[in-house]
This record gives C-alpha cells, sequence and structure tokens, in this order.
C-alpha cells in the first residue's frame, strides 16, 4: 500500500525501521535528540532508542568522522549528521581518511558509516554553497542524493546495511516535498538512476532538487514540440553509467543541470568524460550556478541555473 | 614554578612494590620493557644494515616506561590506539613478536601488508586499533571505539596513546570534553617526549597538558619519570579508576626523546642538546627499572642476565621466523581497489 508523505518522514520511517532491526546502528549530531532534528528527521528517535544511541552533541563537526569511524571499526554503524554542507570541511581530514582507511589497516575491518548532509537552503555563502566538487574527487566514498520521500527511505535503509563509508546528501528544500511512499519494507540501491522523464530529443541529467527545475524546463518545452528526457542520477559516486551512456545515445544532446559553478574538476567533468570516450560525437553542455557562494534566501535564485536560459539554449540545439 | 607533578586535589600516591601481586605484575613490566627494547634494538641494526623496505620507522627507545607499564596493565577487550612509536603497546599488549619481525622485513604475513606505519596497526583479536599519521584524527577515534564499549555493562576501558605534539591540536580538548559529558572509559595517555620534530616543548605551549586537562573536571595526574616502578603506583590506580567508575582520566608523562625523530627522513639531532640527551640517556627506562627492581630485591643480577639472553633469542628467533616468510610482492602492494 502506498502513502503519500514528505521526504523527511520517509527519512524518519527508515530510521526508525533500521535501528530497531539493527541495534548497532547509533546516531550523532546537533539538535538530533530531545529537539528531533532541525528537519523533524530524528523526531522521536531519542524517545523510543535511548540516549546512547541517539547522541546530542555540542559543535564539534572537526570530531564527527573520527567519532564515525571509530565507532565502526568497533563494529557499530554510526549515523553523524552535518547540519550544513559546509561544515564538512572542518572534517575533511577525516572524510579522506575515512575512504582509505580499511584499506590502510589491511582490511581487518569495514567501516559502515553513514555521513548525512543538509545540502543547499537559504544560510547563505558560508553555509549554502555546494562543495561537491571537493569530495566527489576523494578516493573510497560514496556519495549520493535522493529528490523523492521513495528514493530517500529506500537509499537511506540501503545505506544503512551497507558496508562502505557513505555521504548522505538531503538537500532542505526537499524535505517537505511529498510522494508516494510503500508501506512494505524495501530498498534503492546505490549506484542506480531513475528517469523522471522519458524523451526523444534533449537530454537533462540532474540530481536532488534541481530535478524540479528540470521538470518545470521540460513541461515548458513540450509546448514547443520538444520532448526532454530527465535522468535523476540519485548517486552522484558511483554514476549510473549505464543510464547515462543510454540516454546520451538516444538524444545525442546532454545537459547536464548542477547546483555548482562549472569547474574543471566537478561532476561535469566525470560524467564528460565517460559519455565523450564511449560517444564522441555527442553535445555536451553544463549549466550551472554562477561564479558565486550561494546569496541567503530569497536572492539564491539568482546564483541558481536559470530556467528561461536553459530553454532557449534547449531551443537552440534541438533545432540545429 | 615548574608544574611537574601535578595532581589532582586530593589524589593519592600509593607506593608502588607493597604487594606480592604488585611484584608479580613489575616483573612482567620489565619483562615487556626488556622484550621491547631487543625488539627495536634488533630495527635499529637491521636500518643500519640498509635490511629495512618500508621506509618509516619511529623508534621508542628512552621513553618507553610508561607505554609498556600501561599496555602490560590492560586486560583482554580493552581497547586500545598506540602512537607512532608504538612497537612497546603493541608487544606488551601480547601481540606475537613474529608478526610485527615481518611486517619490519617487509612479508606478506606482516599486520598492515605494508600499507600502514609498521609501528602501528590493527590487531581486533588483541584490542589494538591503529593510529592515524594525521596526527590528532585519533581524539575523535577513541571516543567512538568508547561509544561500543559503553553499549553494554563491563568493564572495559578504552586507552589513547598520544604525544605532546598531536596534543596542541585543538581536537584534543573537544574530545575530552565530551568524554566527561558522556562518561567514556577513556584513560588519556600524554606521551610528552619534549619535541614535536625539531620544535621543543618551550614554544608549543603555555601550560602542561595536564594542567589543562585538569580544568575538564576529571581525574589528572602526571609525573616526569622513566622508572616503570614509579609510573606503576600512579597508572594502576587510574586505570583502577576508568575500570570501576566508568569515567575518563587524564595521565601525562614527561620524558625525553633522545634518539632521532625517526630513522629515515629527520635523522639530525642537531637542535638538541648534547648534554641534555646526554642526562636523559642516563635516566635511561630500562636501566632505572631493573635498578629499581634489584634494590627492592625483586629481581637479582642472575635473573637479569638470564632473562636478557632468553629474551635476545625470543628477538633473534622472530626476525629468523619473519625472514623466511614471503616478501610482499608489487603486484600485492597494488591488488585490492579502493
Amino acid at each position: 500500500m502506498n502513502r503519500l508523505i514528505t521526504l523527511s518522514q520517509a527519512l524518519n520511517e527508515s530510521f526508525f525501521e533500521e535501528m530497531e532491526r539493527n541495534e548497532r546502528i547509533l546516531i550523532l549530531g546537533e539538535d538530533i535528540g530531545s529537539f528531533g532534528g532541525r528537519s523533524k528527521v530524528t523526531k522521536g528517535l531519542l524517545k523510543k532508542f535511548g540516549k546512547e544511541r541517539v547522541r546530542d552533541t555540542p559543535l564539534n563537526e572537526e570530531l564527527f568522522v573520527s567519532i564515525a569511524i571509530g565507532a565502526a571499526q568497533a563494529g557499530l554503524r554510526p549515523v553523524v549528521e552535518f547540519a550544513h554542507g559546509t561544515l564538512l570541511t572542518l572534517a575533511t581530514s577525516d572524510i579522506f581518511r575515512m575512504g582509505i582507511w580499511r584499506w590502510i589497516c589491511a582490511d581487518r575491518f569495514s567501516l559502515p558509516i553513514v555521513i548525512r548532509v543538509k545540502v543547499g537552503g537559504m544560510a547563505g555563502p558560508e553555509l549554502a554553497t555546494s562543495l561537491l566538487s571537493v569530495f566527489i574527487n576523494l578516493m573510497g566514498i560514496t556519495i549520493v542524493a535522493p529528490s523523492t520521500p521513495y528514493q530517500a527511505k529506500g537509499l537511506l535503509k540501503f545505506s544503512l546495511r551497507s558496508n562502505k563509508p557513505i555521504i548522505f546528501l538531503e538537500n532542505v528544500w526537499l524535505y517537505p516535498k511529498t510522494g508516494n511512499v510503500p508501506s512494505d519494507d524495501y530498498l534503492y540501491p546505490i549506484g542506480v538512476g531513475e528517469f523522471r522523464k522519458k524523451g526523444k530529443d534533449v537530454s537533462i541529467i540532474t540530481y536532488s532538487a534541481l530535478n524540479d527545475l528540470a521538470g518545470e524546463v521540460a513541461e515548458e518545452l513540450t509546448r514547443e514540440r520538444i520532448s526532454v528526457e530527465i535522468l535523476d542520477l540519485v548517486s552522484l559516486k558511483p554514476l549510473d553509467l549505464e543510464k547515462i551512456i543510454e540516454t546520451a545515445q538516444k538524444t545525442k544532446k546532454v545537459i547536464i543541470l548542477g547546483d555548482e559553478p562549472t569547474g574543471p574538476g566537478g561532476l561535469f567533468a566525470h560524467i564528460y568524460i565517460h559519455i565523450k570516450e564511449r560517444l564522441p560525437d555527442t553535445t555536451i553542455r553544463f549549466f550551472g550556478t554562477k561564479q558565486l557562494p550561494m546569496l541567503y534566501s530569497p536572492w539564491h535564485k539568482y546564483v541558481m541555473p536559470e530556467p528561461e536560459e536553459l530553454i532557449r539554449y534547449i531551443k537552440l540545439i534541438s533545432r540545429g | 614554578m615548574s608544574p611537574w607533578p601535578f595532581k589532582k586535589d586530593g589524589w593519592k600516591f600509593v607506593p608502588a612494590l607493597k604487594k606480592q601481586n604488585d611484584r608479580k605484575l613489575l616483573i612482567k613490566i620489565w619483562h615487556n620493557l626488556l622484550r621491547t627494547r631487543l625488539f627495536e634494538k634488533k630495527v635499529q641494526s637491521l636500518v643500519h644494515g640498509g635490511k629495512i623496505k618500508k621506509q618509516w620507522i619511529f623508534s621508542g627507545i628512552g621513553q618507553e616506561s610508561a607505554q609498556v607499564t600501561i599496555s602490560t596493565l590492560l586486560k583482554n577487550g580493552d581497547y586500545s590506539i598506540s602512537p607512532s612509536r608504538g612497537y612497546a603497546h603493541a608487544i606488551s599488549r601480547g601481540f606475537p613478536l613474529n608478526y610485527i619481525a615481518a611486517e619490519v622485513l617487509g612479508k606478506k604475513i606482516g599486520p598492515l601488508r605494508g600499507r600502514g606505519p609498521s609501528t602501528s596497526f590493527t590487531a581486533l583479536k588483541y584490542g589494538i586499533f591503529q593510529h592515524s599519521n594525521i596526527l590528532g584524527a585519533d581524539f575523535g577515534t577513541i571516543v567512538g571505539l568508547s561509544l561500543d564499549i559503553v553499549r553494554v555493562k563491563s568493564d572495559r576501558i578504552a586507552v589513547l596513546f598520544f604525544g605532546d605534539g598531536a596534543a596542541t591540536r585543538p581536537q584534543l580538548w573537544s574530545a575530552l570534553n565530551l568524554s566527561v559529558l558522556w562518561k567514556l572509559p577513556i584513560l588519556w595517555v600524554c606521551e610528552n617526549n619534549q619535541y614535536s620534530l625539531s620544535t621543543h616543548i618551550s614554544q608549543t605551549t603555555v601550560n602542561s597538558f595536564s594542567k589543562t586537562a585538569s580544568a575538564y573536571k576529571l581525574a589528572v595526574d602526571s609525573i616526569e619519570s622513566n622508572d616503570a616502578t614509579e609510573i606503576f603506583g600512579i597508572v594502576g590506580q587510574l586505570i583502577e579508576l576508568v575500570r570501576k567508575e566508568r569515567e575518563p582520566a587524564f595521565f601525562e608523562y614527561k620524558t625525553y626523546r633522545v634518539g632521532s625523530h625517526d630513522s629515515f627522513f629527520m635523522t639530525d639531532q642537531s637542535y638538541q642538546d648534547k648534554e641534555v640527551i646526554a642526562q636523559w640517556t642516563a635516566r635511561d627506562p630500562l636501566k632505572l627499572t631493573e635498578k629499581s627492581l634489584y634494590t627492592n630485591h625483586i629481581i637479582d643480577g642472575e635473573t637479569i642476565l638470564t632473562t636478557r639472553n632468553k629474551f635476545n633469542d625470543e628477538v633473534e628467533s622472530a626476525f629468523c621466523w619473519g625472514e623466511n616468510q614471503a616478501d610482499l610482492t608489487v603486484e600485492e602492494l597494488m591488488h585490492e581497489k579502493i
């Protein structure tokens, strides 16, 4: 049976179900316990599972990941929450280490760690600017970014059962969005993208909250009789190369829509290389933010990719 | 006024060597001290003979007393993270010499498979965890390890060894704060050998670390000594406190790095005063401890001689065993994808 619930409720349900299922899962972070999380994702967990499994912390981002490494080495399944994406920089050395630590320690253990990170939002340049390019280039780390409640619940459950270190990106604009979620137990695997819309003329490859923008653009273009296909990556590292090639092969025109400025080392470059190696004739363009840090809400929209510009460009390449 | 020794209010020092049980433990500590020293001397001779493959060797010679004493007093099920000068810790926790020798010699069977830093490695069965070369990273790691310990009622504890160099990183103080807030059974052990590579402690901190730690409302003790029999009295009590009260404690011991920073890259010791090196060499941990045990009639001259010979054979046969193991090949080093 399907129910219509929000993305934050979907994540909350994953925690209740998985923490019930596995007593080795524990979560740490700021405001996650008695307050229930700034986005209510951890609401009710403290009462149900107790303070040894749901720990409110001081402002200690510099320690979060090393604590998780220690707990995971001892056989626990730690989850840590970073309240803003850029605060990951306070733990960069440990995030780097987390990716290679199992290998350095001669594979004596696995490192099941989930780092939940709230990204996007209205918190301005220092807190809300995307740093995906910084972390996507680190070895040994998985990065996922669900965009629907269905994906969010299944993917968090999958992540909590995985034996690898995972960065789980939650875009704050998506928390209140509703969607159909089955009441039965299900998983959404890592490394699998989802076609949000099928089309034949142009492909938009995107992720997280930008799916909404892609959807608006696609709808606008149907009036011009241009059929847009939208591929939601869901998993940013590893990428679903099969679906990326499938859509590129079909349309030969690919737009990668991201929430960072175009840069040589980011997601764009990773996807560009994969497509060009296999399909050298594909037209590929990146649409990202302006070369600026994110502005405070409501001005953030000036920094984000503009739908009008994207529509203009798609019209141009579809006729060419 | 010197902050040494700095003691928590009301903290009583119980002299060692009183109980019969203590005598047995002290002999065990001396054995581990001797084993470690002979092992390290062998490693040094291999370094000088150009026999080391992986060029990453940090000697703990001259500062082993507290390392050995604390590690010997730990029980099965306790967790510890050894520092970069970590032979003493692993040997004292009972890790077989053979495998450490194999790692030193670059063999496939070594506990690190050539990947980690030689002197510190992970051995889950022994509760030993590897330290991070990004000094300061272990402060959070020990907090994480102890979260496993507090899940179920037990008397297990976690011990983190770290140097005075790492102690200047701010993560120490946030982790120490958490350990008190969350009542984590962690013994924080600061091995103050007075040098962060070439920089003397006088240039890195305004307080002794134990003095700063005392502001965090936990049991703190410190000693300037290389004599294991002196250290034993203090750390024995601190370990008992952490075990029974289920709360953290902080211990700092001031010693001195008589050797160079490492055996390959920074072998120059020109920044150290030769006279000071000579003074601390005279306070050698093994010599002092043997002297104390001898004057307290716990061991005699003949025991010293026979035990030395016995452990010398043990170390030689460990390296002989290691030498006969298969070499790590380039293929094996490169085999595993991350």
